[in-house]
């Protein structure tokens, strides 16, 4: 459950990570060398991205009714 | 002997008998609001009538004369008018043409207080983490919304609170689920409110302006999704989405898996053509570059070559001029040794100067007396004029 919890943090924030390598990518005339880096960087990130979405369930629970 | 009642003990008493909750059903006619309170209609068959009276906060729904209405509320003679009438304290709109007509006055109602609004609506998370569902637990919208949430996408927390979504009730357990999962410490990403569909009576729960103001002051955002396409409900008019069908919901709320994948390889390759971009426009300045300066270069270098094939032609000219005067120097010597006094002097001549070194040509160039000097092959002699001839 924890190590589920984590895993789903990650998800989310690597995806926002990817995100922003892209908003980074769309500017102009950026810093070849960091771009590279910033490319490697995107290519990780997709690879963890696509592992995590080919193996994880959706989970369902029941809200109860408050105080009842 | 019967006993004599004042007037107030004899209503009391007829009150006391009537006693008790009936629903009647009927349509209504003479429908009116007096002072924005209180509300009076008269209910109605084809040969009987019985006076209604209800208040504008015990009844929601709006009305219009002609509807057909089931009320449900208890009989009362009223003291003071002595008038028999029926206390209103819940209204359902029944028939499928006065259902429309409630439906289209409560559209109209909401719709001018802005409950439907386009610029309120908010934007729904582009991937949610926490879906709270409003829907019935065995329903057939709950099971299609499950399954197409788990062909699509992974990795969500759905959760589910179990509502009546009509009949007796549904309304209020709505209501009471929208009120908990925007109190819950936990917040979901978005709630999704759905069921199938069904008749206007049966989707009356999403027509209630209950729960369109539910849906409408909830924090988190609400998608709307009941049964088929072309059941539109106020509830979804009111919703910051609305989708056609609960299996739609499931689609619009999370992403295709292969779709997201597809993206993810087409954000890469928008990646790796921002760097290859990035490296042609460095190799076109570099070009840019290197042909500015190469032209720059190109003037002083084409002077320096022609300066040094001129040098070139130039040290040919000196070259050539050297040979000249070394042939020069080589017949001058010839000559001039052809014509050395010396070797004449060898062969026996002499030469005569003067005191002053000057060679004496003629006799006119002495007088007798004058000292004079001999120059022979070997040596110099000294004399003085004796005679001139």
């Amino acid at each position: 459950m924890q190590a589920k919890t984590a895993k789903k943090f990650n998800f989310a924030r690597s995806y926002q990570e990817l995100q922003k390598l892209v908003e980074w990518f769309e500017k102009d005339g950026f810093d070849l060398e960091e771009g590279i880096g910033k490319f490697e960087e995107g290519i990780a990130l997709v690879k963890e991205l696509k592992e995590y979405l080919g193996t994880m369930e959706n989970k369902v629970k029941e809200l109860k009714r408050n105080g009842a | 002997m019967l006993e004599v009642l004042s007037v107030s003990q004899f209503i009391s008493q007829v009150n006391d008998i009537l006693a008790g909750t009936f629903t009647v059903e009927g349509e209504v006619s003479q429908y009116k609001i007096s002072q924005s309170k209180w509300i009076f209609f008269d209910l109605k068959d084809d040969t009987s009538c019985l006076n209604c009276f209800s208040t504008v906060f015990m009844l929601r729904p709006p009305l219009e004369d002609g509807m057909r209405v089931r009320v449900t509320g208890y009989p009362k003679i009223h003291e003071k008018s002595g008038r028999f009438g029926f206390t209103v304290q819940q209204v359902e709109v029944v028939g499928e043409g006065s259902l429309q007509r409630a439906y289209l006055l409560l559209k109209e109602k909401l719709g001018k207080e802005g409950l439907f609004a386009v610029e309120r609506k908010r934007a729904l998370p582009e991937l949610p983490e926490r879906i709270g569902v409003i829907a019935s637990r065995d329903s057939a919208a709950f099971g299609d919304f499950k399954r197409i949430l788990n062909n699509r996408w992974g990795g969500v927390e759905v959760t589910l609170r179990h509502v009546a979504v009509q009949g007796e009730g549904a309304v209020r357990e709505i209501m009471r689920a929208f009120h908990d999962f925007n109190e819950s410490s936990l917040l979901p990403d978005i709630l999704v409110l759905i069921r199938g569909g069904g008749s206007l009576e049966d989707l009356a729960a999403f027509n209630s302006e209950e729960v369109v103001r539910a849906i409408y002051s909830s924090r988190i955002p609400v998608m709307v999704g009941v049964g088929h396409e072309r059941d539109e409900t106020l509830a979804d008019l009111a919703a910051d989405v609305r989708a056609s069908t609960p299996s739609n919901a499931a689609e619009i709320v999370v992403p295709e898996r292969r779709d997201f994948m597809a993206q993810l390889d087409f954000t890469l390759e928008r990646m790796g053509e921002g760097v290859e971009h990035s490296i042609a426009l460095r190799k076109h300045e570099l070009s840019r570059a290197v042909s500015l300066v190469s032209s720059q270069l190109e003037a002083p270098l084409a002077r320096v070559r022609s300066l040094a094939s001129q040098f070139q032609f130039s040290l040919v000219r000196i070259e050539k001029k050297l040979e000249q005067q070394k042939d020069f120097v080589k017949s001058s010597e010839l000559l001039f040794a052809n014509v050395d006094p010396k070797r004449v002097l060898k062969r026996g001549y002499s030469v005569t100067r003067d005191t002053k070194g000057r060679i004496i040509r003629t006799v006119e160039q002495v007088d007798v007396g004058d000292k004079v000097v001999v120059e022979l092959a070997q040596g110099f002699l000294q004399g003085k004029v004796e005679e001139k001839k």
